[in-house]
């Protein structure tokens, strides 16, 4: 069966109220053959049932480790538009904000390389554009380093980092997540461009216990922000709501620490014993704020399945506070990748070597104390280890 | 090298302050609360007073240049040529109050949906699928498409109990790390590589294909000059593929989808918890995936129906008994549900108090 | 950029010899596996250079086109060659 221009199944994919990406292709496909061709190999998928891609290793820019991930179709006789179809990782400004002068700077350098197909954004953030060919890698990059935008990371490398919208526009926010993001991003150009990691690393920023960025789930390192006073109440704004919802049911019945009472008038809350989950102050964001001494719990070790299974991220640090320009931070994240570059082995995530060597041996290369906050509870099996010099 | 022209390195990102609308370069770090004005109207109001208003919409996130253009026009149109994308692929835009219907009035008008705030179903974080991906057991951007036609209605007018977050990853690397979610549509692969001998020896590095493989499931084949996978031991990751094109794992029939429910990574009531398995398979049934489609709005309703407000869905669950959801869904428990990999122990019922139905 | 002299024992390695020995490190195994800059980090200290030595003699070499970064689910470096994937007769 050849190419003949027919896209049945997909044409079905332009009915329906959700916003169709079928039709964005259609768009591009105007100006691209490359789109054309997407089209038309999406199609033959479709009818397949299996992908028509191969991985392509040793694309890129010159002195890059990342940034560009190399794809060919396996039907390229059919599909010449497509034959090269690498995707440019590009990073994006903290936060998402656009003018859309920038915007539109962009959008002409990728239609004039590129298939005008992009991804906004890839799950790790990145502005992500899709299919152009070898030749045109370093043209692109030229392009845009001269208007100030740069590559993302990819491979075994420290990988973009992201950040919530935090102080940029929302009241929530206990650190200047954008900042540290954009700080850290600077810091670490070398680490994230040139890959000399034992596998990827990616960092994530969440200005509080909601946790937009999904750091705890997607994050090697997970920081989020948190208080470590009490909950600021506005009694009369208390008053408002009790009018709008039924407080001791909502608030209080769904207080995890059951630390809160309502008498009618006033609301209590115990702080010593709130542990600063969010449910109260996602619901009266008008009545209650976050206290005021605000930093951030360093967490460790998030990612999905590969190797050994999904890891969520877990406590390091419990508070640290994070003011520009965030040198203790830096000094923590070059630590613990010491330690890492040291032990881990090909393609082991910094969680699964935690899990391997233990938290001790992390902690102690990293100066960290041991804490209770870092545990659920302490072991229950007694197969406990001594160093050398602790047994006198 | 001397004689090639300094190329620029390094940048990182461009200074995010360059992006910010004035309305929220002058008041960072001052918001002191937030109103939800509908399921796609926000207004945060600042310690000086000042208000901003965020109209948010759903994009496919698979886009063209073209419609970038658009977002940035009406951006020009209504505010002052600022605009934000969020996390779950939606886009906001931030005009002045006496702007904000005409905005959304034109918004509309042009076909998109507004909405995507508070207690329903946003944008759905998503993977590349047959659009670029050589080791996906599924489509992306087109089950995504079914999907939300079906429930496009909890991102622009429904409300449910709570949030429910849904994404799609297409195989078990999880790009989009969908392990913490209300509910995740997972691509799985059931059958390992199939090795093409006639063009592996051209194609590939035969130590570097053994190497690459993470449960050593891949050994030398001589007699062939090619290599031999232990099927028990492939736990279908692709990462052979990635090494060796000879070895593609995709498979019309063996390849379909699998949903998670009950993660979240909010810490709202409880800490942050994954997804587990409720429905093990279903087939690749483009371009509709119509299977995949009904499980998940039935998983929607019955939740509606029956969780308290504020729950989600992984603490409805929890509040009721695994039990009594198999039971409510009517979804049937199987071999596959119960964990028998690394971390499986922790799953088991140590007590023997439960529930029937 | 470096140019240490770095002394172990009775030789002398400067920086362009380290990149040489690196280059060498790396064509050597081509094929057979897949070097790391971790990999090549640890056997180059082996020789007496340093961690940041090493560093720099892989930044000039990749910057210079002899080597390149590659990314097979992890990420090596290698002598820039026509890959498979790119290879239209499959
Ligand atoms: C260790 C497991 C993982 C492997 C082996 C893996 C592999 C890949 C591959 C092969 C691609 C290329 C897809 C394409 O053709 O464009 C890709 C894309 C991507 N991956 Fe991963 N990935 C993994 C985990 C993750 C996780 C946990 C995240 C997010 C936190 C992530 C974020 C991304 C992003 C942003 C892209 C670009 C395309 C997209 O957003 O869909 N990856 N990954
Ligand atoms: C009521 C106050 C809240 C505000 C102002 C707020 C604000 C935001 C913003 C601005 C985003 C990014 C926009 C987007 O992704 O569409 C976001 C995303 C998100 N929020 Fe919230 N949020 C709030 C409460 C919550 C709560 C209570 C939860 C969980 C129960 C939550 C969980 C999330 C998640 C999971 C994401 C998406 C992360 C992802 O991309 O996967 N948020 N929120
Ligand atoms: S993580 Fe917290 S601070 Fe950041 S946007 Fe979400 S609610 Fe706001
Ligand atoms: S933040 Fe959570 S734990 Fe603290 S008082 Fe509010 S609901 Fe209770
Ligand atoms: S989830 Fe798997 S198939 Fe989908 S883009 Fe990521 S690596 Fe590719
Ligand atoms: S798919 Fe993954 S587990 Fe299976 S043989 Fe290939 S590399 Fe090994």
């Amino acid at each position: 069966m050849g190419n003949d221009g027919k896209t049945p199944m997909l044409d079905d994919l332009e009915k329906g109220a959700w916003p169709s990406f079928v039709k964005e292709i259609k768009v591009a496909a105007k100006k691209s053959n490359t789109a054309k061709d997407l089209l038309g190999i999406l199609e033959r998928s479709y009818r397949d049932k299996v992908t028509h891609w191969k991985h392509g290793g040793i694309v890129g820019v010159l002195g890059y480790g990342g940034g560009v991930i190399g794809r060919y179709c396996d039907l390229p006789e059919e599909f010449p538009g497509v034959a090269h179809f690498h995707t440019v990782r590009v990073n994006p400004p903290s936060g998402f904000f656009y003018t859309s002068k920038a915007l539109k700077e962009l959008c002409d350098i990728w239609d004039k390389y590129g298939s005008g197909m992009t991804n906004m954004h890839g799950s790790t953030g990145d502005m992500i554009w899709l299919g152009t060919q070898t030749d045109k890698l370093e043209p692109i990059f030229a392009e845009i380093t001269a208007k100030g935008w740069d590559l993302g990371g990819s491979g075994s490398c420290l990988r973009t980092p992201s950040s919530c919208v935090g102080m940029a526009r929302c009241e929530f926010a206990n650190i200047d997540t954008m900042d540290i993001c954009h700080t850290l991003t600077h810091k670490f150009q070398d680490e994230l461009h040139r890959p000399a990691f034992p596998y990827k690393f990616k960092i994530k920023v969440s200005g509080c216990a909601n946790d937009c960025t999904a750091a705890v789930a997607r994050a090697d390192m997970s920081i989020i922000g948190t208080w470590r006073d009490s909950i600021r109440i506005d009694q009369a704004e208390v008053k408002n709501y009790s009018s709008k919802m039924n407080i001791q049911e909502e608030i209080v019945g769904m207080c995890p620490t059951k630390c809160m009472s309502f008498d009618g008038g006033a609301l209590k809350i115990n702080d010593k014993d709130c542990n600063r989950c969010m449910h109260c102050i996602n619901q009266m964001p008008k009545a209650l704020r976050p206290g005021k001494e605000r930093g951030a719990t360093i967490m460790l070790g998030g990612k999905a399945p590969i190797v050994t299974g999904a890891l969520m991220s877990w406590v390091i640090v419990p508070f640290m506070k994070l003011e520009a320009p965030y040198d203790n931070l830096e000094d923590l994240i070059r630590k613990l990748w010491e330690w890492w570059d040291e032990h881990g082995k090909n393609r082991e995530r910094i969680g699964e070597l935690v899990d391997r060597m233990g938290m001790r041996s992390m902690l102690e290369s990293t100066g960290l104390p041991p804490v209770p906050q870092m545990v659920k509870a302490p072991r229950t099996n007694p197969y406990v280890f001594w160093a050398p010099g602790e047994v006198k | 090298m001397a004689d090639k022209p300094k190329r620029i390195t390094d940048l990182g990102s461009p200074d995010y302050k360059k992006f910010l609308p004035p309305a929220i370069a002058k008041n960072y770090g001052k918001w002191k609360y937030h109103e939800q004005l509908g399921k796609g109207v926000m207004k945060h109001v600042s310690e000086t007073g000042d208000e901003l208003y965020t109209v948010r919409i759903a994009t496919p996130r698979l886009v063209s240049t073209d419609y970038i253009r658009e977002m940035c026009d009406i951006a020009e149109k209504f505010c002052g040529g600022f605009l934000r994308w969020t996390t779950r692929h939606n886009v906001e835009f931030f005009p002045a109050k006496d702007q904000v219907d005409a905005l959304t009035a034109d918004l509309k008008k042009r076909g998109h949906l507004v909405g995507g705030i508070g207690y329903g179903i946003s944008n759905v974080v998503h993977t590349q699928g047959w659009i670029h991906c050589h080791t996906p057991a599924t489509d992306a951007s087109g089950v995504v498409k079914a999907v939300m036609d079906e429930l496009h209605e909890y991102f622009t007018t429904k409300s449910l109990p709570a949030r429910v977050r849904i994404a799609l990853a297409c195989c078990l690397n999880m790009c989009g790390a969908v392990h913490c979610s209300d509910i995740a549509i997972l691509g799985i692969h059931r059958l390992p590589p199939k090795v093409n001998e006639a063009t592996l020896a051209n194609q590939c590095e035969i130590p570097t294909t053994i190497a690459s493989c993470p449960t050593g499931a891949i050994s030398p084949n001589p007699a062939t000059k090619s290599v031999k996978i232990k099927a028990e031991r492939c736990m279908y990751c692709g990462n052979c593929y990635t090494m060796c094109p000879s070895l593609p794992i995709a498979d019309g029939s063996g390849d379909g989808i699998s949903i998670y429910v009950g993660g979240k990574v909010s810490n709202a009531r409880g800490p942050a918890r994954m997804s587990k398995l409720v429905i093990p398979f279903l087939p690749n049934n483009p371009p509709r995936w119509p299977e995949t489609v009904k499980a998940v709005k039935h998983l929607v309703e019955v939740y509606a129906a029956n969780a308290k407000k504020h729950e989600r869905m992984g603490e409805w669950i929890e509040r009721i008994g695994w039990e009594r959801f198999f039971k409510l869904t009517g979804i049937p428990f199987t071999y596959q549900h119960i964990d028998d990999f690394t971390f499986a122990r922790d799953t088991f019922r140590m007590t023997p108090t439960f529930k029937w139905e | 950029m470096l140019h240490t002299i770095r002394i172990k024992g009775d030789t002398i390695m400067d920086a362009a010899e380290l990149q040489k020995k690196v280059y060498e490190l790396v064509e050597k195994n081509m094929g057979k596996k897949k070097m790391k800059a971790g990999d090549i980090t640890k056997a180059m200290e082996a020789e007496g250079a340093s961690r940041d030595e090493v560093k720099a003699a892989i930044r000039e070499l990749v910057d210079g086109g002899k080597l390149v970064y590659s990314y097979f689910g992890g990420s090596f470096i290698e002598v820039p060659h026509v890959e498979g994937s790119a290879n239209p007769q499959q």
